[in-house]
């Protein structure tokens, strides 16, 4: 880009008068989502139980050692 | 934060079609319906996409990315998208329907979540990437239109 050239808002009469630079709503979003994703993620995991809950849950209690 | 992201991503999606309104006059879709169109039962399933798509178009061609203006990234967002609301409605409508404590029932809520969350993951990261690509489209046209 040329210097001073900016693009952050269209200059008069080249009928981009309301153009925005997106940059930043794009990276806000970006950040938003990859919180989602993260937090979307722990959330199913620490719902879920774990394979040594699961098995203790439905298998008998074992008998004591000296039995 | 599921609201946080449709504040952010609804307005990353209502400033780039505003964008490519100047850039393009083949646009249909306005910007306010650009979002508005997403809570329109049976329309919210192919409207939004359209409006997406009709960005993507404009904002690459008027960037001069001619060979990029075919992509398979907006068809996998939208499938992700559809198959992640689809599963969330199953989910609620199995929750609502259950009667008190059910175990099979909220076995299979656990599951669909989880299938869900799961998906979730590409579809996050296809809207960023997605996200990337248009908004680089858009400061590039930006800087084409001014030479021109």
């Amino acid at each position: 880009m040329l210097p001073g050239l900016s693009c952050a808002s269209g200059s008069k009469g080249d009928g981009m008068e309301g153009f925005r630079d997106p940059t930043g709503a794009t990276r806000a979003a970006i950040v938003a989502l990859y919180m989602d994703m993260v937090l979307e993620a722990l959330a199913a995991g620490l719902s879920l139980p774990t394979r040594s809950r699961a098995g203790r849950a439905i298998s008998p209690p074992s008998p004591p050692y000296w039995c | 934060m599921l609201i946080v992201c449709f504040v952010l991503v609804g307005r990353w999606i209502y400033r780039t079609n505003a964008n490519a309104h100047l850039l393009s006059g083949d646009m249909t879709i306005t910007p306010g319906w650009a979002i508005g169109w997403y809570f329109v039962p049976f329309a919210n399933l192919v409207k939004p996409y359209q409006g997406m798509k009709e960005t993507w178009l404009a904002s690459h061609e008027a960037g001069g990315l001619h060979e990029e203006t075919e992509t398979a990234l907006l068809p996998w967002w939208w499938g992700l998208w559809l198959v992640t609301n689809i599963l969330g409605n199953i989910s609620m409508q199995i929750t609502l329907r259950a009667d008190g404590f059910d175990a099979p029932s909220s076995q299979a809520v656990r599951l669909i979540d989880l299938a869900a969350a799961a998906l979730n993951v590409p579809l996050c990261l296809i809207l960023i990437r997605l996200m990337r690509r248009l908004a680089r489209a858009q400061v590039l046209a930006r800087q084409v239109s001014a030479f021109t």
